[in-house]
């Protein structure tokens, strides 16, 4: 297994005028290496709890996380991973290669291969002629595409993408579609959290439905359908509405 | 580790490097110090002195004011604005986090040192050669690169502090206020201390001197007035054993930042 | 347009307003403000301590450049002097605060002499090189004072400081013996003498000694008189013939005074 939880709960604890929160409520999930998991689910429903215990930006209170076999706390770990978060934010000042040489630097990559790399996946992703603009100047489309390179650069065995098509136009939108796939047949790993169910259902192999820290079903898009009876997305209705 | 630490280091140097603001401060510094050719006009004796105060007083206060508008935002500008997660998904530790802006924002000060001090050596001198010797007798360059070593430590030492408080709290402006009053406590702890000196309470006088371990005597890295002497009028080993508290000081407090950083949820 | 109006409406009222409040506003008191208490300058300044005192060297110059006629010095006196002690003691080494001190402070009244030496006391610890201090203070005893034993101190301290004048010991035996010392005054022109090499020199210092010699005789019939009688005589004619046989000549360059139970050396 490549991602595996375990009754994990989180509890954000109370802050001054907020009430503390339960974001995860023992949810329990697994990815297989080479597979590609949807994690779906309305606002609030601790998508974002499950992305940030696995890369050790929060820490659980109750439940075992493994990561490659190991507790995610480990930042050696994190060579493995390539993420892309969900609001893409740098250090303004700085440029698209600066990022890309951080990036590579932090993993320990040759100098030469770090240039290959980022020529790479800043010409697929349409960015090689801006990549010494600084990212201030930056439209929100073109800092989305510069994340997913800084995420593709070290070769990551497993994605961890967080709304990867947010502020992509339509001709962008499917430009990533057709990478995610390409990067599924090398045999990455994709965890994808997306609020849009036609890109979830056309690319992930299973299915992780989250409502109020709750997992609600965890199989394959078939499997939801069947249950249901209904297409994805009045099958995804169904079910929150029926916890609700 | 070094690399992820520098790698970490050359962004958050080069980020503050390109900020506007900090650019203002070096003009507006270098400006000040420019204006010390004019300052030495309120003088009719000790020039030479009230020139050598005046240009490592502007060098101070740039310095405070790097550390205060932008040292102490870096951290919670990382979170409030998610860069943090871009950063911390790389293989790197929080404690390699924390040492990396550390060692950027170092790099950052001693560059900015490094623009203001040849220019306030260079105007002390352009003031030298204009005077009779009786007002400006002497000029030591050595002297002067302790003075300027001097504002450094201290402020580097500031710098760890504002690590540390950014590891523990959330906030920019939590941070400034923690370090401004931290900053306070050690400009009239000195004060405190002399004026008890000469009572007989003890007990008052050690507690005094932990608080000192706690928030350092900056007088005691103050060395503005052997830049006009030609010898030092303190023991090298009191000078080698002040800055070897300062930077022990600044090592253990980023080591209690990277500590505390280490064990805190990011929101 | 109408935002326009606005503008302008509202900017013409500030006019009138301020014109009014400035027509209002009188200058006619010429005053220092006050410092802070030095300890509190002390804690907040931090490392601007000597920038602090520099200010205030700055301020209480201004204001001294400032002062119209006729003002009532006592007026602000004390205000003044508070600045000094303050910039003297949060940079006892700058020069400039002792020679402002002593220029505006020591011919206002005695309590600001002695205000003023008390700075200038600061100094003479901070700067023990600048032998100028001293002789102000020195000055300050004697001219305005008239503590001669205190003015001959500051004085032979000022004379030690390399560099210092010649003439700031000699000055020293002078106002010593004029202030009734007249065993210590004797005393620093044997260590002038020693030290001097100038042969021009030297015969003026020895043409002192002997004049201080002399009166020291007289010092010396003096203390014996009174042990012999228990009190001091009411003038020195009743030294001579018993304890002295004559009262020595010293001049052409001094004369023995006689002043309230006290040998002076005076000048003619």
């Amino acid at each position: 297994m490549v991602v595996s939880y375990n009754q994990v709960q989180k509890t954000y604890p109370k802050q001054l005028g907020e009430q503390a929160k339960t974001a995860l409520k023992g949810i329990s999930f697994h990815l297989a290496q080479g597979e590609t998991l949807g994690l779906i689910g309305p606002n609030g429903a601790g998508k974002s709890t499950t992305i940030r215990l696995l890369l050790d930006f929060i820490r659980p209170d109750q439940g075992k996380i493994l990561l490659f076999g190991e507790p995610p706390g480990n930042p050696a770990q994190r060579r493995r991973i390539g993420y892309l978060p969900e609001v893409p934010s740098f250090p303004p000042n700085l440029t698209c290669m600066d990022v890309m040489r951080f990036a590579g630097d932090s993993c320990h990559m040759d100098r030469s291969a770090m240039h290959v790399s980022a020529e790479k996946w800043l010409t697929r992703l349409g960015l090689w002629e801006a990549r010494n603009r600084l990212l201030r100047g930056f439209s929100k489309g073109m800092k989305q595409r510069a994340s997913f390179a800084m995420a593709l650069l070290h070769d990551p065995e497993l994605l961890i993408l967080d709304e990867p098509m947010s502020g992509l136009d339509p001709i962008g939108r499917a430009e990533i579609v057709d990478l995610i796939r390409e990067l599924k047949a090398e045999g990455k790993s994709v965890l994808f959290c997306s609020h849009l169910l036609n890109d979830v259902e056309r690319l992930v192999d299973r299915v992780l439905v989250l409502h109020e820290g709750m997992a609600l079903f965890h199989g394959s898009i078939d499997g939801l359908v069947t249950v249901s009876g209904q297409g994805m997305e009045d099958a995804f209705l169904s079910l929150v509405k029926g916890r609700a | 580790m070094l690399l992820r630490v520098l790698a970490l280091a050359r962004i958050m140097f080069l980020d503050g490097l390109r900020r506007h603001a900090l650019l203002g401060i070096v003009s507006l510094a270098i400006a000040a110090e420019a204006f010390g050719l004019l300052f030495m006009d309120f003088f009719g004796r000790d020039i030479g002195r009230a020139s050598s105060d005046y240009l490592f007083s502007v060098m101070w206060m740039a310095g405070l004011l790097f550390l205060f508008f932008h040292a102490v935002q870096v951290i919670s500008w990382d979170e409030e604005r998610g860069a943090i997660y871009a950063l911390l998904s790389r293989p790197i530790s929080r404690s390699e986090y924390v040492l990396g802006v550390f060692v950027g924002l170092s790099a950052l000060l001693i560059a900015l040192l490094l623009l203001l001090g040849p220019v306030a050596y260079l105007t002390l001198l352009w003031i030298k050669k204009s005077l009779a010797s009786v007002y400006f007798p002497e000029l030591s360059m050595s002297h002067f690169l302790l003075a300027w070593a001097g504002v450094l430590a201290m402020q580097i030492v500031i710098l760890a502090i504002i690590m540390l408080f950014s590891g523990l709290v959330r906030g920019g402006f939590p941070v400034l206020l923690l370090s401004a009053s931290y900053y306070a406590i050690c400009s009239g702890l000195p004060v405190v201390r002399a004026s008890t000196a000469q009572h007989d309470g003890q007990g008052l006088n050690l507690l005094l001197q932990l608080m000192t371990a706690l928030f350092p005597d900056f007088s005691r890295l103050d060395f503005k007035d052997e830049v006009l002497t030609a010898s030092l009028s303190l023991d090298t080993a009191i000078i080698f054993t002040n800055f070897s508290v300062a930077i022990l000081y600044a090592c253990v407090m980023v080591s209690l930042a990277c500590w505390f950083y280490a064990r805190r949820d990011l929101q | 347009m109408k935002s326009a109006l606005w503008l302008a409406s509202v900017m013409t009222a500030y006019a009138c307003v301020f014109l009014l409040q400035e027509s209002s506003a009188t200058h006619e008191k010429y005053e220092l403000s006050p410092t802070l208490p030095v300890q509190m300058q002390q804690a907040t300044l931090g490392y601007f301590q000597q920038l602090g005192a520099e200010m205030l060297h700055i301020k209480s110059a201004v204001f001294l450049g400032g002062t119209p006629s006729g003002i009532d010095h006592e007026s602000y006196v004390d205000n003044l002097a508070d600045h000094f002690d303050a910039a003297a003691t949060l940079h006892p080494k700058l020069l400039d605060t002792y020679y402002l001190a002593e220029s505006s402070l020591s011919w206002i009244n005695s309590d600001s002499v002695r205000r003023a030496n008390h700075v200038l006391g600061k100094g003479i610890e901070a700067r023990p090189d600048q032998w100028v201090l001293s002789f102000f203070a020195g000055f300050n005893s004697f001219y305005y004072l008239k503590e001669h034993d205190a003015a001959a101190e500051h004085l032979q301290r000022a004379a030690a400081v390399e560099g210092a004048p010649r003439w700031v010991g000699h000055l020293a035996s002078v106002i010593a013996g004029r202030g009734g010392d007249i065993y210590g005054g004797l005393i620093w022109l044997r260590a002038m003498l020693a030290d001097e090499e100038d042969p021009e020199v030297r015969e003026f210092y020895e043409n002192d000694i002997r004049m201080f010699e002399n009166a020291l005789t007289v010092q010396q019939a003096l203390e014996q008189y009174e042990q012999r009688h228990g009190a001091l005589p009411s003038n020195l004619d009743q030294l001579v013939p018993e304890f002295v046989p004559a009262i020595p000549d010293v001049g052409p360059d001094f004369i023995l005074a006689y002043e309230d139970q006290s040998l002076r050396m005076m000048r003619p």
